[in-house]
């Protein structure tokens, strides 16, 4: 419990001097983005140094070091624009991605939340005056989350570009109660679909296809968002992989999008999965 | 005798340096819904994933 509640509080901090620092030297938002999907995704783990090794490797992603009392972060760019932040929790059990959901007002959001069934982990709190208002949250099957509220131009991470995040999947216990609660809370609609027998869930903010849901494919895990980052060279992926710690859970196949996908567990402990997805 | 003690500790040595190496990438299957992999850092429990339930990526 300790750890945890450590771990939450370097998160936080993370945030707060992460984003400070990014958004004083070059724009964290632009006019490409849009509401209603993810807009940052935060890295907590026991090893930055071992982390910035690995994503660097696998995702050419760059970094910008900082330590603010004895507590080491980074902003993770790709391509030169900020996509993320990593925190050392070196009493962390594992490394773990956290994804922030923009909301345009943080308050109905909290309290839509709250009231269907989810809760708050650490209340509300001020990132700087530009950026706005962020809270972490814990949907009904204990899948986390967070909102973030911003003044800023709108914003969205979802374009299909080399080393960005292009899509969010939450895997769930029971996709009926996850369906009902984020169509809920986060005032979306969803539409069903069916790949091989298997049923998917896509979550749409009007005609946008914002993230997808279905049954949690991992045993032993708990519920979880998981996010994809374009990766056109799928199988020099997971070549690369293989000459690391990391655990692949889904190798490229045909039988699966059409090998076009891995799924795997970083060295220390993070979901993740790579796709080269190629329709826009 | 000497001699024989040496032999006998470099054989216990370079067995023990194949067996260790041999546990490198080792994946143990569990009926427990986990896994344990060896990485370089030791063992870890990780999550076992059904690929017959898995159909996710960007739509």
């Amino acid at each position: 419990m300790k750890k945890s509640i450590l771990g939450f509080f370097a998160f936080l901090l993370v945030v707060q001097i992460g984003l400070s620092n990014v958004n004083s030297k070059s724009p964290l938002f632009n006019n490409l983005q849009d509401y209603g999907g993810v807009v940052w995704y935060n890295l907590v783990t026991p090893d930055i140094s071992s982390s910035k090794k690995f994503y660097a490797k696998l995702c050419k992603w760059t970094f910008q070091d900082f330590v603010v009392k004895g507590q080491k972060l980074a902003i993770i760019s790709n391509n030169g624009q900020p996509i993320g932040s990593m925190i050392e929790i070196k009493k962390a059990d594992s490394s773990a991605w956290i994804a922030s959901v923009q909301t345009d007002n943080i308050d109905a959001s909290i309290s839509d939340f709250v009231a269907n069934g989810g809760r708050v982990i650490i209340d509300k709190f001020k990132i700087n005056q530009s950026v706005g208002e962020q809270v972490i949250v814990e949907g009904p099957l204990g899948e986390k989350l967070s909102f973030i509220e911003t003044m800023q131009p709108k914003m969205s991470l979802l374009e299909n570009k080399e080393g960005k995040w292009i899509w969010q999947e939450l895997w769930s216990s029971d996709p009926s109660i996850s369906e009902k609660f984020y169509t809920t809370t986060l005032n979306l609609t969803v539409t069903e679909t069916e790949d091989d027998g298997k049923p998917y869930w896509i979550f749409k903010n009007g005609d946008k296809k914002v993230a997808g849901l279905m049954t949690n494919p991992l045993t032993g895990a708990n519920p979880q968002w998981v996010p994809y980052v374009k990766i056109t060279d799928i199988d020099g992926a997971y070549n690369l992989l293989q000459q690391t710690d990391a655990h692949v859970y889904l190798k490229p196949t045909p039988e699966v999008r059409n090998g076009n996908i891995v799924v795997f567990q970083d060295p220390l402990g993070a979901t993740l999965c790579f796709e080269n997805f190629a329709n826009n | 005798m000497k001699n024989l003690i040496k032999i006998l500790a470099s054989i216990f040595v370079i067995v023990s340096i194949y067996s260790l190496t041999s546990c490198a990438n080792a994946h143990i299957a569990s009926s427990a819904g986990v896994d344990v992999v060896w990485g370089s850092h030791g063992p870890r429990v990780v999550p076992s994933m059904s690929i017959g339930v898995y159909g996710g990526g960007r739509r």
